[in-house]
């Protein structure tokens, strides 16, 4: 992760030591990376802030039970994810998201390799626009496996942490997550040519 | 092993682009890729790929978002001084409020009644009536208006000077919601449940 885990054990140490003012260099460390992270993950900006609110305020009431066994990144984006899957499952029937099941071609290879792909030829900002639409279509296990690592800078073992399951499980979600991505993305590209 | 006539499977792409593979397989793919230009196109995408979602641009939080947090937690404030007496102040507020609605319906039912009431009661009521001398003249105008707009209730001496004080008491509470409802933030009295705020 970006943030430095030492520097973060040492303002919690403050906070335990009676400063709870030191929360807020917490908060301001954190709140970028957490809003794009929920709101990535919920596809609703407002609520995203509300829920990072609240993250924060979970920890910081959780603060005393926190021991230092995961760095404190790691513990706060669990909270955060959690209530953002508490969010997804009440609002599960509004996100037009694809099912897991809907897998199709996972290990397919680009089809045709001389051409050069809607990834070579769009300039940044659109890719980056398209990519955004995109990751927002992905079921909520790969969404979430695509963030941490790539907003969030998040190592595999972090990752691990943060949803609760296995290394090889977060390898797979993330393989897989972002073999879709591509998939899409390329599969963009047949469509436009198509209406070109 | 690449095999340097087939093209390099997907995965192996993406393990390349990221760096996991063991030196030699990295360098055997190197090799692959400097001979074949469709697999060097498809790993320039997928490295395009990579690093576009690397550089997905950052959501940036309203910049009240740290002092909403940490307002909900009521901190920052709670060693200021000023904050302390007022929010003391304010839960004194509260009680005479409630104490104040409570006596006022008792003096509607005639408890506060020197005539009418008992031994324990009348401590109660003397002491009511000290503080019925204090304000007597700002109830007795409150008093004399509330009687000519809603005359069926039985204005008593003292029952008058808690109505007073139970509609003072309450215009500083309707104050202080509304401060509550606007702000965001905490007014006088304590919150029953902390503000989210959207921004």
């Amino acid at each position: 992760m970006a943030q430095s885990p030492h520097n973060d054990q040492r303002v919690i140490e403050l906070i335990q030591a009676g400063d709870p003012r030191a929360y807020a260099v917490l908060v301001d460390r954190y709140k970028d990376r957490a809003l794009s992270f929920a709101s990535r993950l919920i596809g609703d900006r407002q609520e995203a802030e509300e829920l990072v609110q609240d993250a924060f305020i979970r920890a910081y009431r959780a603060l005393d039970r926190f021991r230092g066994e995961s760095t404190f990144g790691t513990w706060f984006y669990r909270i955060l994810h959690n209530l953002c899957l508490k969010r997804i499952s009440r609002h599960k029937n509004k996100p037009h998201h694809i099912s897991v099941d809907e897998e199709d071609g996972l290990d397919a290879v680009l089809e045709d390799k001389d051409e050069p792909s809607i990834l070579e030829r769009l300039e940044e900002k659109e890719l980056q626009d398209l990519i955004s639409g995109e990751i927002a279509l992905l079921p909520e296990k790969f969404r979430s496996a695509v963030l941490l690592f790539y907003v969030e800078g998040m190592s595999y073992e972090e990752m691990a942490a943060v949803l609760e399951i296995p290394v090889g499980t977060v390898k797979t979600n993330l393989f897989r997550g972002r073999n879709r991505l591509r998939e899409r993305v390329l599969r963009r590209e047949g469509k436009e040519a198509k209406v070109a | 092993m690449i095999n340097q006539t087939a093209h390099i499977h997907h995965d192996r792409m993406q393990e390349y682009v990221d760096g996991t593979l063991t030196p030699g397989e990295h360098r055997a793919v190197l090799a692959h890729l400097d001979d074949c230009g469709s697999c060097h196109a498809a790993v320039s995408a997928l490295s395009r790929l990579d690093s576009a979602l690397k550089h997905l641009p950052l959501e940036r939080a309203d910049e009240r978002l740290t002092r909403t947090v940490m307002s909900r937690l009521d901190i920052g404030r709670q060693s200021d001084l000023v904050y302390r007496m007022i929010s003391h102040a304010g839960g004194l507020v509260a009680v005479l409020f409630v104490a104040g609605i409570v006596l006022a319906v008792y003096s509607f039912t005639g408890v506060f009644d020197a005539q009418a009431a008992s031994p324990g009661e009348n401590l109660i009521g003397t002491w009511s009536g000290a503080v019925t001398d204090f304000i007597s003249r700002a109830a007795g105008a409150t008093g004399s208006l509330a009687g000519r707009y809603l005359p069926a209730i039985p204005y008593t001496g003292s029952g008058m000077v808690w109505v007073f004080g139970a509609l003072v008491l309450g215009v500083l509470g309707g104050i202080d919601l509304l401060i509550q409802h606007k702000s965001g933030q905490r007014g006088l009295l304590p919150s029953i449940r902390p503000h989210r705020t959207r921004f």
